[in-house]
């Protein structure tokens, strides 16, 4: 399958984002030089989703280091290739997951196959999934957006970044959590209120899920 | 003993250079700012983009038998003949270009394949089955999920809208054997939740085809991501590729624009060229475009810098007229490696995980080339990063993720572009930082000769004293 993640990024406030772009370039591309290649699930069209949609379309969403993660045919259907990943559970920020979790994703894409869909054993991960189909497949809320590679930034903090580098992540969001009368931290307030594009601060993203995942 | 210091300081960052430019490329199957796939040393012609075989069009592909749209009680939005309709609208979007020499053809329904026996593809087992038709490379199937059933088996999250590539590739020939195309009808369904516009829906599918024919994205107007989205300034619009990898502006068509900008024109024509005798309703290429080419090379004159933008823009349309590439888009700089093979002695994918990307040339004088077909007019060319977020799925070049432009530089005056002519500009980058690594010296080796970069420093002084 060809490359390809069509994303929407709508409602952009952006006067401000001329000059952040180059800044922010800068800093996604340390981030993501630090974090590998980002290849992801590859072809596909997505709506772009906010943080609270894709918290309310995941089951269960966990941070961990990769264990495993292969191609293998799926148990049943043994023409169709699927991508199993198995994380070392480290935090869960929603639903019910033991010391490891695994799960099974259907993959298209021909380079999908030969690369794991970018995903490698130590590789530390915030991942928001979807319930599995009847078949036992699964794939992260909204694909690409709903995976969260975690690194360091070159000041030493822990920071996350989607593939979309976290474009649209904050769209709309402090209207959505007014209105269901979250309240933020004036920190948070900051980030959902005048969001750029690039990544955010690993403890500032898990607050804003729990708070989410919370509101339901 | 401050020369020597000096000299160990030159071998740092060289170190650190080639370090860094390992991390990068190794990570780098290639794609490129033109073509999605490029042959490499043992799979495809080395250096030559994979296409759909010009000689066997047109590219035949089978429309799932269903509806393209229903809701979930079941009532049709879209039926069957008007999403065979909107489907060939979406490939004739390509093949009316006159100057490319691609053509599509429905040839009927899909193809059973056991245990799915025909009729609407509707279910996820269906659909699994016949997804590995396309991957025997049996069959190009059009696939209708009218009611998002499918990709819910498939356990993909809400909002997909479809995917769509190539399955399978004849890696003697470099082409493309079979594709496949899925369509979400849900977000036409006029019901359910996030629905899009009949344009928005054409427009993201009339992008996916063009993956489908061979196309990777482009990045030219990226000014545009500074702006209120669906509410592009129309001069960036119309220059806007359909290839862009972000749906930021509003449909192309929805504006009163082709679908196509300029540089989507350009590319399906640099890939499928229209030679010979051009049939009905078709153009030579070489009498439509011209081309300007040339390397982007560091400071030094030498050193070869892939992933840059270039972008050729056409003096008096700037915004509105103009094509681009990233430098070195037929290069991997992956080529693999043996030596950390478990056994070496026997280098084989089982041995060895580390063989490099199957994709791109490992033909080094190719690092830094860029290649543009443009209309005639006089352009100027100017360069700029990939915008560092398109990386992953939404990926631009060869590099990913992408790096910034090593250092500056003026558009060139502008150059006069005559079809069927080439101009040849290499674009030298001012302020990079120096540069060594195994390509640059090559050119400078010679038999018993002093290490490679003790030489560069002579061969520089040299061509200074020159």
């Amino acid at each position: 399958m060809s490359v390809h993640t069509f994303i929407a990024v709508r409602g952009w406030t952006a006067s401000r984002l001329r000059k952040q772009l180059f800044q922010a370039g800068c800093v996604l591309l340390l981030v993501v030089l630090a974090a590998g290649s980002l290849p992801a699930q590859r072809g596909a069209i997505t709506l772009p989703q906010n943080l609270d949609k894709l918290v309310e379309e995941a089951a269960i969403i966990v941070r961990g280091h990769v264990v495993s993660a292969g191609v293998e045919p799926h148990p049943e259907l043994a023409n169709l290739s699927t991508l199993v990943v198995t994380l070392r559970v480290e935090e869960t920020l929603k639903g019910q997951a033991s010391s490891t979790f695994t799960f099974r994703q259907f993959i298209w894409d021909v380079r999908d196959r030969f690369d794991d869909a970018g995903y490698y054993k130590g590789q530390h991960l915030l991942l928001l999934m979807i319930k599995p189909s009847a078949l036992g497949l699964s794939s992260p809320a909204g694909l690409e957006q709903g995976r969260f590679r975690i690194v360091r930034n070159p000041e030493g903090n822990l920071v996350a970044v989607n593939s979309h580098g976290n474009a649209g992540l904050f769209h709309e969001l402090a209207p959505q959590l007014r209105a269901k009368g979250v309240p933020l931290a004036p920190r948070l307030a900051a980030l959902v209120e005048q969001p750029t594009p690039g990544p955010v601060p690993l403890d500032d993203l898990r607050k804003l899920i729990r708070l989410l995942a919370g509101s339901k | 003993m401050k020369r020597l210091l000096n000299r160990c300081r030159s071998i740092g960052r060289a170190a650190a250079a080639l370090t860094t430019c390992g991390l990068l490329l190794c990570q780098s199957p290639v794609q490129a700012g033109g073509p999605i796939r490029v042959g490499g040393a043992t799979f495809g012609i080395q250096g030559q983009p994979f296409v759909w075989d010009p000689a066997a069009m047109p590219v035949k592909y089978r429309v799932d038998p269903g509806p393209l749209s229903k809701r979930p009680d079941g009532t049709v939005v879209i039926d069957h003949a008007a999403g065979v309709a909107r489907v060939k609208s979406l490939f004739d979007t390509w093949q009316n270009v006159p100057t490319a020499a691609i053509s599509y053809g429905n040839i009927g329904d899909i193809l059973p394949a056991p245990p799915y026996t025909g009729g609407p593809v509707g279910t996820a087992q269906n659909f699994i089955a016949v997804f590995a038709s396309c991957d025997a490379g049996t069959q190009s199937p059009i696939i209708f999920d009218a009611d998002g059933s499918i990709f819910g088996g498939l356990g993909l999250p809400r909002g997909v809208i479809g995917f769509a590539g190539a399955c399978k590739l004849d890696p003697v020939n470099g082409r493309f054997v079979s594709g496949l195309a899925a369509l979400n009808g849900r977000f036409q369904d006029g019901f359910s939740a996030s629905q899009l516009t009949a344009a928005e829906f054409d427009h993201a599918f009339a992008h996916e085809f063009g993956h489908f024919s061979g196309l990777d994205h482009s990045q030219i107007n990226v000014n545009v991501l500074s702006g209120q989205p669906r509410a592009c300034n129309l001069d960036d619009l119309a220059g806007l590729p359909l290839m862009f990898p972000i749906l930021f502006c509003q449909a192309r068509s929805a504006a009163g624009l082709p679908v196509l900008a300029p540089d989507d024109m350009a590319w399906i024509s640099r890939l499928y060229p229209v030679t010979g005798s051009p049939p009905p309703g078709k153009t030579l290429t070489s009498s439509a475009y011209g081309t300007i080419s040339g390397k982007v090379l560091f400071t030094d004159g030498i050193t070869q810098a892939q992933g840059v933008n270039v972008i050729a823009r056409q003096v008096g349309s700037p915004r509105t007229i103009a094509v681009s590439v990233v430098s070195g888009y037929l290069f991997t700089g992956n080529p693999g490696q043996t030596v950390t093979c478990l056994d070496p002695s026997n280098p084989t994918t089982a041995t060895c995980a580390n063989l490099g990307s199957r994709f791109g040339s490992h033909n080094p004088a190719l690092i830094g080339q860029y290649e543009i077909l443009l209309p005639p007019g006089n352009y100027t060319v100017e360069v700029e990063s990939v915008f560092a977020a398109f990386a992953g799925g939404s990926r631009l070049g060869p590099l990913d993720p992408p790096i910034p432009v090593p250092g500056t530089f003026a558009n060139t005056g502008p150059m006069s572009v005559s079809a069927g002519a080439m101009v040849v500009q290499d674009i030298t980058l001012q302020g990079t930082p120096q540069r060594f690594d195994a390509f640059e010296s090559a050119a400078l080796q010679a038999p018993a000769a002093p290490m490679a970069w003790l030489r560069r420093e002579e061969f520089l002084t040299e061509k200074r004293r020159a």
